[in-house]
């Protein structure tokens, strides 16, 4: 048998696949290969140590059967390129015929979204009344920016962590929304060349949000408090893009990251520029998503930390982290060139190592 | 007629036990754990409400979650997106005047509460705009900002085992889609608020032509959702409706 790695397909670096599990390694069915830079991202968005997380394994190998099959969707530019839904992840993967015989080669997986919410600012009232902004500047004391599903999906994850008032009240507050499609297709430390026009529309409109904002609270409230701005998830990727846009001064924006999925040193470096003010605790990293993210630019971020005088969080970012560091460092070395015999190790007993000895916690 | 898959079918059963009175909501199967409350609620204790007022409404979140919907038979199309969500937010409120006049179980008064409360909305919505349009030097924002129940005709009832819901379709203008919104008395001053919120349903894929089939479309969804609510009265619920019902 000739080794995967000779081959170069439309742009795919093939030596970078492994057999996606024991079972797809071509005595049954069709052989199934996964790109092997996409362990941090299956680590991030899928437990398989759970019933949700089994049933996508099970459903990712079946595609040796029914991969391209009329249940699949299919790229209207691109017969080859399909598109299968297994739960709530997308698996993106083409179909090769090489040496004669046709194989599978997953190349992305992606959490899925709805249709119709509309990216843009949106006020938020007491008892969930939604509304668009009337104009592009954040208007309350407190503001989020987010990516889900639907608009309601950001605020369930906004609204726990939003400061109340005296008397326990939710405040009302501004949302910027993004479809969760969107700011995946924006990119960051997995598939820098995804980016779109669309999530650059949306940047572009965050980004006048962001500069209103300042001049806002310069001009017409004439306060020198910062608006208080978390960003949640994969909304610092959104933010990333918007501060690449804008320019200015920001020292009466305040920001606090929560749960980030993105590479946040250059994103540090860019608030500080334009004096953007910090949360006392500025990066709460809780879910696994971001903390296989966090953990594979750990060293960078915690650097631009310390640069900024803020070493304790330097430190916390670096124990919050480890269990995820360990986990990356035991999942890629059972990935190594030589276990690319069918016989060696698969993508799924490289994610299962890495999910029982890297513990979290 | 489209058909969607039912996110409810392999769902929990989650039970709050509310000084006696029990409701169970089913859990949609989603990716994110949805937020809940503690189950057990004494609603006469303050404690027990977390989120107060200055005057003197207080209230606890008892649910939040949202769940996603797909065609039962999914057709070739490259695009990836679900073609519908849904959200649903339970909201426990213990309501004072000037907002709640006389007595939550009394159905007119529960009606006259809700439009107050969605008028102030309003209200609050034009001087913000006021505001806006100052800042922006542009002409204020003429019109009104949502739709919300005015009178009695707003109002519709929905029956689930005996227990009747008072159903009404709110939002902003300027969205696409409306809220239902369905009220439940659980005491003179306490009630449920469950608010239903849809994404999508967009027509290109066959949930009507116009936003009003759309709209309908939503509304059976929502009915169908909150056909799966349970409510059973404490008994001292069931004193206080019967004698409501005598005055």
């Amino acid at each position: 048998m000739k080794s995967v790695d000779s081959f170069a397909y439309k742009g795919i670096d093939l030596s970078k696949f492994v057999y996606f599990s024991y079972k797809t390694n071509g005595s049954c069915g069709r052989k199934v290969f996964i790109n092997s830079q996409l362990l941090p991202k299956f680590l991030a968005q899928v437990d398989v140590d759970s019933y949700k997380g089994q049933k996508l394994v099970r459903q990712v190998e079946q595609l040796r059967a029914t991969g391209g099959s009329m249940t699949s969707h299919q790229n209207q530019n691109d017969a080859m390129q399909h598109m299968d839904k297994c739960g709530d992840i997308s698996v993106y993967y083409r179909i090769a015929a090489l040496d004669g015989e046709a194989a599978v080669y997953i190349t992305d997986i992606r959490a899925g979204a709805a249709k119709g919410a509309v990216p843009g600012l949106y006020k938020v009232e007491s008892r969930g009344k939604v509304d668009k902004a009337d104009g592009a500047f954040i208007r309350y004391e407190q503001a989020a920016i987010g990516a889900g599903a639907s608009v309601a999906d950001v605020r369930e994850l906004a609204e726990p962590i939003l400061d109340k008032d005296g008397w326990g009240k939710k405040p009302d507050y501004n949302l910027f929304y993004a479809p969760e499609a969107l700011t995946n297709e924006l990119g960051c430390w997995m598939t820098p060349e995804q980016k779109t026009f669309d999530g650059d529309k949306a940047a572009k409109e965050l980004a006048q949000v962001l500069m209103n904002t300042q001049k806002y609270r310069a001009k017409q409230l004439q306060v020198d408090k910062p608006a208080r701005i978390r960003v949640l998830g994969s909304g610092s990727k959104l933010l990333a893009s918007a501060l690449d846009k804008s320019q200015g001064h920001m020292d009466l924006l305040g920001f606090q990251f929560i749960d980030p999925t993105i590479d946040l040193q250059p994103v540090y470096a860019k608030l500080e520029r334009a004096s953007a003010k910090l949360a006392p605790q500025s990066i709460i990293s809780c879910s696994r998503q971001s903390q296989v993210s966090l953990a594979v630019t750990r060293h960078q971020l915690t650097a631009q930390l310390q640069a900024m005088g803020r070493n304790q969080e330097a430190k916390t970012v670096a124990a919050d982290t480890a269990g995820a560091v360990k986990a990356l460092q035991v999942g890629q070395g059972g990935l190594k060139a030589s276990n690319l015999t069918p016989r060696g190790a698969s993508f799924v007993d490289a994610l299962m190592q890495a999910n029982k000895l890297g513990k979290w916690s | 007629m489209v058909e969607l898959t039912d996110p409810f079918e392999d769902g929990l059963l989650q039970v709050y036990d509310l000084s006696g009175s029990e409701l169970i909501i089913p859990l949609p199967i989603h990716d994110e754990t949805p937020t809940i409350s503690q189950p057990d609620i004494d609603i006469y204790n303050p404690e027990h409400l977390p989120e107060g007022s200055q005057e003197g409404y207080r209230s606890v979140d008892l649910l939040f979650t949202n769940w996603r919907y797909d065609f039962i038979h999914r057709v070739l199309t490259p695009d990836y997106c679900d073609p519908a969500a849904m959200s649903m937010q339970v909201i426990l409120m213990r309501d004072v005047e000037p907002f709640l006049k006389g007595n939550a179980l009394d159905a007119d008064a529960l009606r006259a509460c809700t439009s107050y409360r969605w008028q102030l909305s309003e209200d609050k919505s034009l001087e913000e705009a006021k505001i806006t349009a100052e800042f922006l030097d542009q002409p204020v924002r003429q019109g009104p900002s949502y739709q919300y129940p005015k009178n009695d005709d707003d109002f519709s009832e929905l029956e689930v085992d005996d227990v009747i819901f008072q159903r009404v379709i709110t939002g902003s203008l300027r969205m696409d889609l409306f809220n239902v919104e369905y009220y439940l008395p659980i005491s003179p001053e306490h009630y449920l608020l469950f608010s239903l919120s849809p994404t999508g349903f967009l027509t290109e894929d066959g949930f009507g032509k116009t936003k009003e089939e759309r709209q309908e479309f939503v509304n059976q969804v929502a009915d169908d959702v909150m056909r799966q609510i349970r409510f059973t009265p404490s008994a001292q619920l069931k004193v206080q409706m019967a004698e409501s019902a005598a005055a």
